[in-house]
């Protein structure tokens, strides 16, 4: 089928296209290729070319007004004329290129078209005391406001600034991790994440939240490290010795922090923020476990709690008076062990099964 | 020398293979190894698992000739998979050709294609003959031949089934044709110290043609009254024992036999090295050490030599007196009884030698609240004890290579001697449960021997 835009030229005679405000251009019959402003009007079909303004699209995308006596030479076939009734046009320039405009709106995608920007830049209109605004295709610029409106095309980047960082972003939208990775940090590291853009509250995000950098401004991500429960000082997480992969799925999906921390050659499993069952004076302590470096061919014995546990009731809790120095801080040791009847098997137990022995032994004492 | 390219399956495996293989009726039959590897660069195949192709399910069965259904390969690819095995398809060859006759070629270019299809890798096939003589070749993925050089059936005996036919019929002991086979073998000595550079050093003169040292620790005046070949100035200089001990091996062996390797066996690094060996002797002093050289062993199929001492004293009026002076050879053979099935270890055991060495007061605490086990104090063991247990321990590995026991060596798994007793005992292999363990011819697998603190490094995994 053929573009409609093209169409074969007549028998005898000559063709121009000729468009409204739209940039529809539709072929017209034309017996004269040195045709007067007033003979395009009227082959437009406009009776009185007084009133009628004729632009001539120009290869370069510029529109010159024809005034109705003035001879345009045109090639065979074709020249595009812009023909409209108006009485004024309105100066805009597209990326330096000056236009005059027989319209007092214009749309994002006749710009386009008149400043010849591809699709892969995104246009935006300059103003004054305002960030520049993004002139998308479906979009109508009012060209009423004094003074010349000048647009300009620019590479589709978007600028996301990440605690500080500038990123250039070619995609609209970015993975909140992504982003972070881009800009350096570790997405390991506990973060509290908030999205902030000017002018509204701000947006708690996740890593895997999607940040749309449409919206108008610039939006900013804001990183705050997640404190560690028992209030030290917030630190990356440490994993200084690996367990088994078994052991690292668990531990990821139960509890939102754990460390493997070398103490002195001491090995430890420390996990944060445990949750001890109701009738003690804590709700959550720090759990230790030691794991020893042939683990688990080597059997983990024994747990250890911070800050240490006592029960509401008052009553002593049997075999936990020892304490244990672990990274500075003095632990209660919890002297339970495996009985002789289930003792530690390499190939089967780990710290999975060894966390439900620690569940049940913290259990036993406020099950009266 | 480069120690040969190999296939090691255990000597249960190989009794099940060659009983499938040659059922009595004199016609062929199959089968597939399916075998884990070692970390390279030497290539070693560890039989894993034996998938017996029934014999009714071959199309046709003659003595020189077999058609075996492909559906037995898409089971073993199956099995294969998950932990990236290789395939070894195996056929008997009745009348006894030690070779692959032309027919086998052309039989190999269709069938090795499509495993590679399917598993990638590295495979190949094999044949045996009525003797229980195993030749094997494997293939790259370009179908370029790597030939296997050595066959090792692993168990109370060790035997090499070499592919160039030499040392068949066995060697007998002590003979010039012993030592030549031991120029193709390579031994891994792990811990250089009082009882390792003993037995090392009986290993080089033997004649392997490969001695891997692995020991952590520097030479310090107090060792010189037991590692044989140290030197005062090997003590001041402070210089590692492995490479002392290499310097003094190349010394009346040449170059290239002494690997030294200043590591912890508890190093992925000496791990690797270790599981380039075809038999292994652990020398050590720590539990921890004998665990991983017992998971090498399981892991890679290399057959253990495994010799402590002690001295233990008790406690008189006056001070202290000697309770014994005493020695323990344990031999463990892939798939039998493990130094931990035998007790010499356990998890108990392993968590509070890692207590006595990095928390010694938390480590009393425990002993006094009853939690561990006590152990007797030990006097320093002297390099006269250190030399009778030494041989024994390396007595013990040629009476498995080269036998010549009036008894079965089976009656030997653990030999224990008393010299305040002045006893000897005997331990056979039925008198220690053999449990199923995990890491059995694991093989490469990551993490290295199923300990996670073994695990590559996050880059290296990715590379």
């Amino acid at each position: 089928m053929p573009n409609a835009n093209t169409f074969p030229p007549a028998q005898d005679g000559h063709f121009i296209e000729v468009a409204g405000l739209d940039l529809v251009f539709k072929p017209v019959p034309l017996a004269d290729h040195t045709p007067t402003g007033a003979q395009i009007a009227s082959a437009a079909g406009y009776s009185d070319a007084q009133v009628v303004t004729v632009l001539h699209l120009l290869a370069n995308g510029e529109l010159e007004d024809i005034r109705p006596t003035e001879v345009v030479s045109v090639p065979q076939p074709g020249g595009r004329f812009v023909v409209v009734v108006t009485d004024r046009s309105y100066r805009l320039t597209i990326d330096g290129k000056r236009i005059d405009w027989p319209a007092q709106r214009i749309s994002g995608s006749i710009l386009r078209h008149l400043g010849g920007v591809q699709a892969d830049k995104l246009l935006y209109l300059q103003r004054q005391d305002k960030a520049d605004a993004v002139v998308e295709d479906h979009e109508f610029v009012d060209l009423g406001h004094a003074g010349v409106e000048a647009f300009y095309s620019r590479a589709r980047v978007w600028i996301l600034n990440i605690q500080g960082v500038r990123l250039e972003v070619p995609t609209p939208t970015i993975v909140v991790s992504d982003a972070m990775r881009q800009a350096g940090f570790d997405t390991n590291q506990g973060w509290h994440i908030f999205l902030k853009v000017a002018g509204q509250p701000k947006q708690a995000l996740e890593l895997t939240s999607v940040v749309d950098l449409r919206a108008p401004g610039i939006e900013k991500i804001r990183l705050t490290p997640k404190d560690v429960s028992n209030g030290e000082a917030a630190q990356a997480l440490r994993r200084d010795f690996p367990l088994l992969d078994v052991d690292e799925r668990f531990l990821d999906e139960h509890f939102a922090q754990w460390e493997t921390v070398l103490d002195n050659q001491r090995r430890w499993l420390l996990i944060f923020g445990y949750s001890v069952p109701a009738g003690y004076n804590e709700q959550q302590v720090t759990l230790g476990l030691e794991v020893p470096p042939t683990y688990p061919g080597a059997q983990i014995d024994m747990f250890y709690v911070f800050p240490g546990l006592a029960l509401n009731s008052g009553q002593a809790i049997e075999c936990t008076q020892v304490q244990e120095a672990i990274c500075g801080q003095s632990y209660q040791r919890w002297s339970r062990h495996r009985s002789d009847a289930c003792q530690w098997r390499p190939d089967s137990d780990n710290v999975v099964t060894h966390l439900a022995l620690v569940e049940s032994a913290l259990a036993k004492e406020v099950q009266q | 020398m480069n120690p040969s390219t190999n296939l090691t399956i255990t000597n249960a495996d190989h009794r099940k293979l060659r009983d499938h293989l040659f059922p009595g009726d004199g016609l062929e039959a199959a089968a597939i190894l399916l075998c884990a590897r070692t970390p390279g660069p030497r290539v070693r195949l560890l039989v894993k698992q034996i998938l017996l192709v029934p014999h009714s399910a071959c199309k046709e069965r003659r003595s020189d000739y077999l058609v075996w259904p492909g559906a037995a390969i898409e089971e073993a690819i199956d099995l294969a998979e998950a932990d990236g095995l290789s395939l070894v398809l195996t056929h008997s060859h009745p009348g006894g050709l030690f070779g692959f006759s032309r027919h086998d070629d052309r039989s190999d270019l269709l069938a090795v294609p499509s495993l590679f299809q399917a598993l990638g890798g590295l495979h190949g096939t094999a044949i045996m003959t009525p003797d229980g003589a195993v030749l094997a070749r494997l293939y790259r993925q370009d179908l370029s031949p790597i030939s296997v050089e050595s066959v090792m059936v692993a168990g109370d005996d060790l035997t090499w089934h070499w592919a160039d036919r030499k040392f068949s019929p066995r060697p007998t002991a002590f003979t010039s044709e012993a030592t030549q086979e031991l120029g193709r073998l390579s031994a891994c000595v792990i811990g250089v110290s009082g009882t390792g550079s003993l037995v090392a050093e009986q290993l080089a003169r033997l004649g392997f043609g490969q001695v891997i040292l692995i020991d952590f620790d520097k030479i310090e005046p107090r060792n010189l009254n037991r590692i044989v070949n140290s030197t005062l100035a090997d003590a001041k200089a402070q210089r590692s024992k492995v490479v002392a001990f290499a310097e003094a091996v190349t010394s009346y062996r040449g170059e290239g036999v002494a690997v030294p390797v200043n590591a912890s066996i508890s190093t992925r690094e000496a791990v690797l090295c270790a599981s380039q060996a075809d038999v292994m002797f652990s020398c050590v002093d720590t539990l921890d050490a004998r665990q991983i050289a017992d998971l090498l062993a399981a892991s890679f199929l290399i057959p253990l030599f495994d010799v402590g001492v002690s001295i233990p004293t008790r406690r008189t009026t006056g001070g202290s007196a000697i309770a014994d002076v005493c020695g323990r050879i344990d031999y463990v053979h892939p798939g039998g009884p493990t130094l931990q099935d035998r007790r010499v270890y356990d998890p108990a055991s392993l968590r509070a030698e890692y207590l006595r060495r990095t928390a010694p007061d938390a480590h009393r605490e425990e002993m006094q609240a009853g939690y561990l086990r006590g152990v007797a104090e030990e006097a320093p063991a002297v390099i006269a004890l250190n030399m009778r247990a030494a041989s024994a321990c390396v007595m013990e590995f040629i009476a498995r290579a080269y036998p010549f026991r009036h008894e079965s060596n089976a009656a030997y798994a653990r030999t224990q001697f008393s010299l305040a007793a002045n006893e000897e005992e005997f331990f056979p292999v039925e008198s220690f449960p053999t449990t199923t363990i995990p890491q059995f011819a694991r093989g490469d697998l990551e993490p290295l021997l199923g300990l996670p603190a073994l695990r590559a490094p996050k880059s290296e995994a990715i590379a």
